[in-house]
């Protein structure tokens, strides 16, 4: 019995020990603060994703944004034409001034200016005051969408700025325009309510 | 000799006087008939000897017989013949000349003067045999500034000896020359010399308007970034603003008194003819009421009372008459595509010069208010912008396409065309009255 007991004793003992040196040695105890670091790295690295999406987002509508403002800015300052010795709004030049006008309406604090220009054709004197109806043409139209007076100067360059040389249609057409000028305040706004 | 290279024209305005009429009444639209029509006056001969000069005086004298010459050569009344063989100091053989073709003759010394020189002239007439003129002018020095102008105060002078009427050898012309990316206003004497720069605004300066004085100058610029109206003092070269209003204020002209200043300017939309105060500095008075329509480019009668001014009531810019105070008339001939703008009204009678579309190409038309008559003055090209001559006779013009382009002088009565400056970029000539008179009648 002895013996037996021994044996036992001595399995289990032999079992203890096996089991003793099988068990992993125990951590010293810094581990908890190695393991609160990494969840921070892992937090922050979430942050700083979500951040960096949140900011390609706004850069995305800002970029859009700013396109929306650049197509805008064209759209005002798009040159207007007119046919020979005529200040007649074209169903075009309507559109474009119709759009313009929109934009006025969506930036209160914005002013500009219409330059009215003429083709080589005419005499020079008689193209200023042509240049000034086709700069008034223009003025008067958009101030029928609600946009004040107060808020379009108008200017007469005659045939003295052309913008294509020449003396053919082609150059001549080019010619006879309304160009447009910011003067005052910036586009801040969408026209349409768009901010 | 430049001038007589010059006559080659002549033949050419005859032929044209042939030729036209018929090519103008096949082409244009129904009612409008303009003949190119020059009736050559008989141009008496005239000889220029070379002058004598006293020591000091010898440079004026080589000087001033040529630029006599060509003055008066210039003033297309005399056919001028070279002296040719004659010897500055001898005595004159007015019978030799007269063989010659000479119908007047000449002469001239020059002697130093305390501060310049003095002139004394002889003019013979060949046909007769008499002196028409004996007489001495002092002229300041060669190379002052006012030297040239004197010499063609006393072509002017000899001009009214021969015929009795007022030359304009001693003007200037305004003119605006385009510059890189800029217009400015610039002086030249009649006879194409002495190129002086007015403005140097590095912007838009148009339509100078010489002041009846001759010593001040309104023009339009666009320094300020809009087109304004100013009036330069030539003597001091100072400005002052004439005129600021919103929109045009654009191609002006002074009353015969100088009184008033008339301009072209932006009232409710439309552009409106308007009288400023000169003697007042004030009282801006609006001349016409187009309303919907244009009225621009004004101009004086010799007497104030009228004004001629360019109007599109009618649709395309036309010619109006209208007292001050008064209703406008029509005076150029209605076209349904009639294009009439530019008129100047001549300071010695009822006749305006104005640019005329016909075929596509502006040309010079000369109307006569009393005689209800119009004479085509230039047939070929664009010319654009007439200017009378003190002389009511001589017209100055621009033209981008005649002959390279440039300024060009053109005598109503012979049709004789000349250039006074040649290149691109000449514009709105304003020809001045008489600048400079010899004391003495």
């Amino acid at each position: 019995m002895k013996l037996r007991n021994v044996a036992v004793l001595a399995l289990v003992a032999v079992a203890f020990g096996a089991c003793k040196k099988k068990q992993p040695p125990v951590a010293p105890t810094p581990a908890a603060p190695v393991d609160s670091a990494a969840i921070r790295a892992q937090q922050q690295a979430r942050a700083d994703s979500i951040a960096a999406a949140q900011r390609a987002a706004q850069e995305e509508a800002a970029r859009q944004r700013a396109a929306a403002m650049a197509r805008v800015r064209q759209e005002l300052g798009s040159p207007v034409y007119f046919d020979y010795d005529s200040e007649q709004l074209s169903q075009e030049a309507q559109d474009k001034l119709r759009a313009k006008a929109e934009i006025l309406q969506a930036n209160p604090s914005l002013t500009i200016r219409v330059e009215g220009n003429a083709d080589q054709r005419g005499t020079a004197e008689y193209n200023l005051a042509l240049g000034q109806r086709r700069a008034e043409s223009a003025k008067t139209f958009i101030t029928q969408y609600g946009v004040s007076g107060d808020r379009i100067t108008t200017i007469s360059y005659g045939e003295e700025r052309p913008v294509a040389e020449g003396t053919t249609e082609e150059a001549y057409s080019q010619n006879r325009r309304d160009e447009f000028a910011v003067t005052g305040g910036d586009i801040t706004n969408l026209p349409g309510g768009g901010m | 000799m430049r001038f007589d290279s010059m006559r080659v024209v002549r033949p050419l305005a005859l032929l044209a006087l042939v030729l036209l009429p018929r090519l103008a009444s096949a082409q244009e639209p129904e009612g409008v008939r303009l003949g190119l029509l020059y009736q050559p006056e008989y141009e008496p001969g005239f000889v220029v000897l070379p002058f004598s000069a006293t020591a000091g005086a010898e440079r004026a004298a080589g000087m001033v017989p040529g630029i006599i010459r060509q003055d008066l050569d210039y003033s297309d009344r005399v056919k001028v013949h070279e002296a040719t063989g004659a010897v500055a100091g001898q005595p004159v053989n007015v019978a030799l000349w007269k063989t010659r073709g000479a119908d007047w003759v000449l002469d001239g010394a020059l002697a130093p003067r305390p501060g310049g020189l003095a002139l004394h002239v002889v003019l013979h007439d060949a046909v007769y045999g008499t002196t028409k003129a004996d007489e001495t002018f002092d002229l300041p020095p060669v190379g002052d500034p006012g030297f040239r102008m004197a010499v063609h105060a006393l072509s002017d002078r000899v001009i009214r000896w021969v015929t009795g009427d007022p030359g304009m050898a001693a003007t200037r012309i305004a003119f605006v020359l385009q510059g890189r990316g800029s217009k400015e206003i610039y002086l030249v004497d009649s006879d194409g010399e002495n190129v002086q720069r007015i403005t140097s605004d590095g912007s838009l300066a148009l339509s100078p308007a010489w002041a009846p004085d001759g010593r001040h100058l309104a023009y339009t610029s666009y320094r300020s970034g809009r087109p304004m109206l100013y009036e330069r003092d030539l003597q001091t070269g100072r400005d002052r603003l004439i005129s600021d209003r919103q929109g045009l204020n654009i191609t002006p002209a002074y009353s015969p008194d100088g009184r008033l200043i008339a301009f072209g300017t932006t009232v409710a939309g439309n552009t409106e003819v308007a009288t400023y105060d000169r003697a007042r500095s004030c009282c801006l008075a609006q001349q016409t009421h187009g309303r919907a329509f244009d009225s621009l480019s004004p101009s004086f009668s010799p007497d104030g009372s009228r004004f001629a001014f360019v109007s599109n009531r009618l649709g395309m810019p036309q010619i109006y008459v209208m007292p001050l105070g008064g209703e406008p008339q029509l005076v150029s001939e209605y076209a349904t595509n009639g294009y009439n703008t530019a008129p100047d009204w001549s300071p010695r009678g009822p006749q305006l010069v104005y640019s005329s579309r016909i075929r596509g190409q502006h040309q010079i038309l000369l109307q006569d208010l009393d005689k209800g008559t119009r004479r085509l003055l230039t047939n070929e090209g664009n010319n654009e912008d007439p200017s009378w001559a003190p002389d009511g006779r001589h017209v100055v013009f621009s033209s981008r396409d005649r002959d390279g382009g440039g300024l060009f002088v053109l005598d109503s009565v012979s049709g004789r065309i000349r250039p006074l400056l040649r290149g691109s970029g000449y514009a709105l000539p304003a020809w001045s009255g008489v600048l400079y008179q010899l004391p003495g009648k």
